[in-house]
């Protein structure tokens, strides 16, 4: 009898739950869900589960019509109606969250700098993520976009912690404040990410995760300047290294591996092809390094493609994302699925599918 | 007590940035250095480190923390931001 189950309090994953799928339902459960999953990852027991409550979550739904497909909540239910709710607070320079409420949807500019271009950013990745995908919101329904600036002190980071983002200011000598708006983007799509059936934060499906990140962060900035994929410099985080670092940006689509190159910050180490994979224990299996392998195909698929980026490869990738339904996806897996989707978009003769065959074959997968 | 502390991951993958801190607490004052050697305690660490699988999120970062004690025992911890108490980050940030 499994030392978890026995007795009155039955767990409702039970028992014999392997570990991956226990770190599964951590990403894609309820909250009660994934506090279980975690408690029972902390612990090394083995759980069983009930099958239901773990093949379709909350995240995915079976699709009509498609035998054994699943697809995303947000997607099965194509938003009609908007209802951005922003909230920005003030971490006052503490750890605690979600901190003071400076500014909530509806109010006039705060007059701090972090403060507004946290709402304005927000604002403008909701919209993408409505207008062009219909999507209401992080979890496709209507979800308030929390958000905290002046997190910590002097802190050198951004970041999405389940239930919202949060942005330090920078020491101002590595990093300056992290409210720019390809780093709002790419941290309101990890929210994205995780409302879409969840990629597992380490090894390929974490790079995945932040390529797509990354992706629609660019995405985001793009479609506010009104740039074309040849028009604009696909960095992301442009401007917020701080003024004495060698570099340009956390990040380069176009040229991974050449954002920056500092004494201090070291070589930008991002590979653009499958040759270069570098296998690391770090940064979670290197998920913010390998990530510019899918992020450059995306880049050359759109420059192939021509025009807005965020329409047809946007929309391509922003599929993929919903219809996955794998967790743990490798990049081949990945850009399978991509191909997958423009050709149910497209056609399997068209040029969209020929350019998008392409880029993955330029970056090292063949589809 | 002496305390090391890295950190890596963070958005950029490159931690928090800048070089690692090391924290003697023989030189901090008497009510802070009370603080510090309970909330870095080896054994309270180990506990941290131990709950911080499945957690949620994205680009958080790690600490990397070595303590080396009183008996010259060195004990090595990666405990990721997330799992670490609101005030033991504030703590992080005045050392």
């Amino acid at each position: 009898m499994c030392a978890i189950c026995d007795g009155h309090a039955r767990n409702p994953i039970t028992c014999i739950v392997p570990p991956h799928m226990l770190e599964v339902l951590a990403i894609r459960g309820s909250k009660k869900t994934a506090a279980m999953a975690r408690s029972l990852l902390d612990q090394t027991r083995k759980v069983r589960h009930e099958r239901a409550e773990f093949r379709t979550g909350r995240a995915m739904l079976e699709e009509a019509g498609a035998m054994g497909g699943f697809v995303s909540t947000a997607l099965s239910r194509a938003a009609t109606q908007s209802n951005l709710d922003r909230a920005i607070h003030d971490g006052e320079g503490k750890a605690g969250l979600p901190g003071k409420l400076l500014r909530k949807e509806g109010d006039p500019a705060s007059g701090d700098a972090a403060v507004d271009e946290a709402y304005d950013g927000a604002g403008n990745v909701y919209r993408l993520y409505f207008e062009a995908f219909s999507r209401d919101s992080l979890d496709g329904n209507g979800m308030k976009l929390v958000q905290t600036v002046h997190h910590r002190r002097n802190y050198n980071n951004a970041f999405w912690n389940g239930e919202q983002m949060v942005y330090g200011d920078g020491d101002g000598e590595i990093f300056q404040k992290f409210t720019e708006l390809s780093v709002i983007g790419h941290e309101m799509s990890h929210g994205v990410v995780q409302f879409s059936g969840g990629l597992l934060y380490e090894g390929q499906s974490g790079a995945l995760n932040e390529s797509f990140a990354d992706v629609f962060g660019a995405l985001t900035v793009q479609r506010k300047l009104g740039l074309e994929a040849h028009e604009t410099d696909w960095l992301v985080g442009k401007g917020i290294l701080g003024p004495d670092i060698r570099g340009v940006a956390l990040r380069s689509m176009k040229a991974p591996g050449t954002a920056y190159s500092d004494a201090l910050l070291g070589q930008d180490p991002q590979p653009y092809h499958m040759d270069f994979f570098v296998n690391t224990t770090g940064d979670s299996g290197g998920v913010h390094i390998n990530s510019g392998v899918p992020n450059h195909a995306f880049y050359l698929f759109a420059q192939y493609l021509g025009g807005k980026a965020w329409e047809k490869p946007g929309t391509i990738w922003y599929q993929t994302m919903q219809r996955l339904n794998n967790p743990v996806a490798t990049f081949a897996q990945w850009a399978a699925q991509t191909v997958e989707v423009a050709i149910g978009l497209h056609g399997a003769g068209s040029l969209e599918v020929l350019f998008l065959k392409r880029a993955w074959k330029l970056v090292g997968l063949p589809v | 007590m002496l305390i090391i502390i890295s950190t890596s991951g963070g958005i950029g993958g490159t931690g928090l940035g800048g070089t690692e801190k090391r924290v003697e607490t023989d030189s901090l004052d008497t009510p802070l250095r009370e603080k510090v050697c309970d909330r870095f305690d080896p054994a309270t660490l180990k506990t941290l480190a131990g709950s911080a699988a499945g957690l949620r999120g994205a680009d958080r970062v790690v600490y990397h923390l070595t303590v080396i004690d009183g008996a010259g025992d060195r004990h090595r911890f990666d405990i990721p931001e997330a799992a670490m108490p609101a005030n033991m980050l504030d703590m992080l940030d005045t050392l």
